[in-house]
C-alpha cells in the first residue's frame, strides 16, 4: 500500500485553510530531487508536469513534520488551526 | 488576559508531567493542548516503563490505561526466508512489580492529562501556540511571560514550560532550539491492526495480559538501515519501521512501500495476517545526543521532552515523564523564591545533569558517525547471521571440521571479521538492543 491508501485509516478534521506553504513556487521547479514527493507518509506532495508546479494536498497530511527538514528550505510548516488535523480515537 | 502561574504547552508525557505536579505543588497552571484532547495527535511509544512512570504517579498500574503487560522482548534479524531470532522471556515480569506495558497513547496520555486535571490544572485543548509573551526591556530580550494563542489572544503566566514535542517550532523560535538537520531525526510510520485476542496471545506465545515487543533489523530495511517492530495490545498489534531522514532523502524510501513489504514477508505475514487495519499515523524521533540539544532555560522559560531532545535508546516518553517533573520541581522552587529568572531556573539544567538518562546519553556510543561511515554495515550483519545460521542448521554429510571451516568461510567471504564483529556491535548499539 502507499501512503494514500492508509487515509482511509486515519481520521482528519479538515481545514479549508493550508498549514503548508511553498515559499517561492519556482524553486520547486528547479529542485531536481524533490524529497517531498517521497519522504511524506501520507502522500501530500504531488509534482504536477502539466503545470510544472508542486501540488500540496494538505488535507491528507498526518502531521508528521518530516516534509520541513527534507525540503531543501522552501516548505514552510505550521500546526493545523485548533480543532483541524489528525485525531487519533484509541 | 488571563495570569497563571504556570503555562505548559503541549499535554504530551513531558507536558502533563510538569502540569501535574506543579498543580499538586498549589501552583496555578495552564496546560495547553493543540489536539482535540491530550494524546489525540498522537500513536507513538506505546510502551510504558513501570519504574520512570511511578516516579510521576505511584501505582500507576491500578488505574491507567496500559493494554499488556510485557514478559517477551524479541530481536529478529530477518532475511528474505529466513530469521535470526534473538529473545528472552521473563515471566517474573508479569507479576507486580511489572517492569513495561504496551499502552495506547490516545487513552494513556489522556488519562495523565486528567490526573494534572484532577489536580487542579486548567486544561485547554484546540490552543494552538504561535509564540511566548517576553516582558518589555529596552535592551536585548526580556524574560518570557506568557504565551500568545493563533487566534491572538494572550495568556500571561511567570513561566512558560515547553513540552511541545520533536518539531519545537516554538523552542527554534525563542532562540533556545539549534536548527536540525535530516541526519539528526528519523521518520517511523505505524500501522495497527486489529486482531483477536486469542489470536494475539496464540501468535506471540502469551497468556492473559501478557505481551510481547518484538524489534526486527535486516529486510527489508537493511540496505538503509532502518529499524521495524512489533508492539501487543489487547486487541490489537502495533507494526511500525522507520530509519533516519537523511537515509529516507538520499535513498528515495518510499517507507509505506516498505512496511507493504514487511507484512508481505513469509515469515512475518503469519504475525499479521486475518487481521484488519484500523490505524495509521507517522512521527518523527529525534536521533538524540547532546550535541543537539537546546538551551534547556532562560528567563521564565523551560524546554522539556522530545523537543529537549531527550532521547536514550529507546527510551523516550519516560525521560519526557521524567524531564517534566524536573522542570515542575524547579518551578516550584522558583516560585517559593519569586524569582523566575534563569539564575533559579538553571537548577532545572543541574537536575537533568544529574540524571541517569542524561549520564547515559552522554555516554552512548555515536553509532551515527559508523553507520553514515558504513552504510553497508547492517546488511553485512544481517546476512552473514542468516548465512552461517542456515548452515549451522542444515543437517549435510561432511566432517565438523569441515562445517566449521565452511561456517568461517561464510564470515570471511563477506569482510574481515573483525569488521563483521564491530559492525554487530555497532547495530546492537544503534538500536538500544546492548
Amino acid at each position: 500500500m502507499c501512503g494514500e491508501d492508509y487515509l482511509r485509516f486515519v481520521k482528519i478534521a479538515v481545514d479549508e485553510i493550508s498549514h503548508i506553504h511553498i515559499r517561492d513556487s519556482y524553486r520547486c521547479n528547479i529542485c531536481d530531487v524533490k524529497p517531498c514527493t517521497y519522504v511524506c507518509p501520507s502522500g501530500v506532495f504531488f509534482w504536477n508536469t502539466e503545470q510544472e508546479l508542486l501540488d500540496v494536498m494538505w488535507r491528507r497530511c498526518v502531521e508528521c513534520g518530516a516534509c520541513e527538514p527534507c525540503c531543501p528550505g522552501n516548505i514552510e510548516l505550521h500546526h493545523p488551526r485548533g480543532g483541524f488535523g489528525v485525531s487519533y480515537h484509541a | 488576559m488571563t495570569y497563571y502561574d504556570a503555562i505548559v504547552v503541549g499535554a504530551g508525557p513531558a507536558g502533563a508531567s510538569a502540569a501535574l505536579h506543579m498543580a499538586v505543588n498549589g501552583m496555578h497552571v495552564a496546560l495547553l493542548e493543540r489536539g482535540d484532547f491530550p494524546g489525540s495527535k498522537n500513536m507513538f511509544g506505546g510502551v510504558v516503563y513501570t519504574d520512570p512512570t511511578a516516579e510521576i504517579v505511584p501505582e500507576f498500574w491500578q488505574e491507567a490505561p496500559l493494554e499488556r503487560v510485557i514478559t517477551r522482548d524479541n530481536l529478529w534479524m530477518l532475511d528474505k526466508d529466513s530469521a535470526v531470532e534473538v529473545g528472552f522471556t521473563g515471566l517474573r515480569f508479569a507479576k507486580s512489580p511489572t517492569n513495561k506495558s504496551s499502552a495506547l497513547r490516545p487513552r494513556f496520555d489522556r488519562w495523565l492529562a486528567d490526573k494534572a486535571v484532577q489536580a487542579g490544572a486548567v486544561l485547554q485543548t484546540q490552543a494552538v501556540v504561535s509564540d511566548v509573551l517576553r516582558e518589555k526591556k529596552t535592551l536585548g530580550r526580556g524574560a518570557v511571560n506568557g504565551v500568545v494563542l493563533e487566534d491572538g489572544s494572550k495568556i500571561q503566566a511567570d513561566v512558560v514550560v515547553i513540552s511541545e514535542g520533536v518539531r519545537a517550532s516554538l523552542t527554534k523560535k525563542t532562540g533556545l532550539g539549534k536548527k536540525v538537520q535530516t541526519k539528526d531525526l528519523s521518520l517511523w510510520i505505524r500501522e495497527v491492526i486489529y486482531l483477536p485476542t486469542e489470536k494475539i496471545e496464540d501468535r506471540f506465545l502469551l497468556e492473559k495480559d501478557e505481551g510481547a515487543v518484538l524489534a526486527i533489523i535486516g529486510y527489508p530495511t537493511a540496505q538503509i538501515i532502518g529499524l521495524a517492530g512489533v508492539v501487543t495490545n489487547r486487541e490489537s498489534i502495533a507494526l511500525s519501521l522507520g530509519m533516519s531522514l537523511n537515509k529516507i532523502v538520499d535513498n528515495h524510501i518510499k517507507l509505506p512501500d516498505l512496511l507493504t513489504r514487511l507484512k508481505e514477508h513469509p515469515y512475518v505475514r503469519r504475525l499479521v495476517q486475518g487481521g484488519k487495519t484500523e490505524g495509521y499515523s507517522a512521527h518523527m524521533i529525534p536521533m538524540g545526543g547532546p550535541a543537539l540539544m537546546p538551551k534547556f532555560y532562560d528567563d521564565g522559560i523551560m524546554v522539556t521532552g522530545d523537543a529537549a531532545i531527550m532521547i536514550s535508546g529507546r527510551r523516550g516518553s519516560d525521560l519526557a515523564m521524567l524531564t517534566g517533573k524536573m522542570a515542575a520541581d524547579t518551578a516550584v522552587q522558583a516560585r517559593a523564591k519569586r524569582d523566575f529568572s534563569a539564575c533559579i531556573l538553571k537548577n532545572y539544567e543541574i537536575k537533568l545533569k544529574n540524571s541517569f538518562f542524561m549520564k547515559n546519553i552522554q555516554g552512548a556510543a555515536d553509532t551515527r558517525t559508523y553507520f553514515n561511515k558504513y552504510g553497508d554495515a547492517d546488511y553485512l550483519i544481517n546476512t552473514v547471521a542468516n548465512e552461517m545460521t542456515y548452515e549451522f542448521f542444515r543437517v549435510g554429510t561432511e566432517t565438523d571440521a569441515e562445517k566449521i571451516k565452511k561456517m568461517a568461510s561464510i564470515v570471511k567471504d563477506k569482510q574481515s571479521p573483525a569488521k563483521t564483529l564491530s559492525d554487530f556491535l555497532a547495530g546492537m548499539r544503534n538500536w538500544g538492543v546492548l
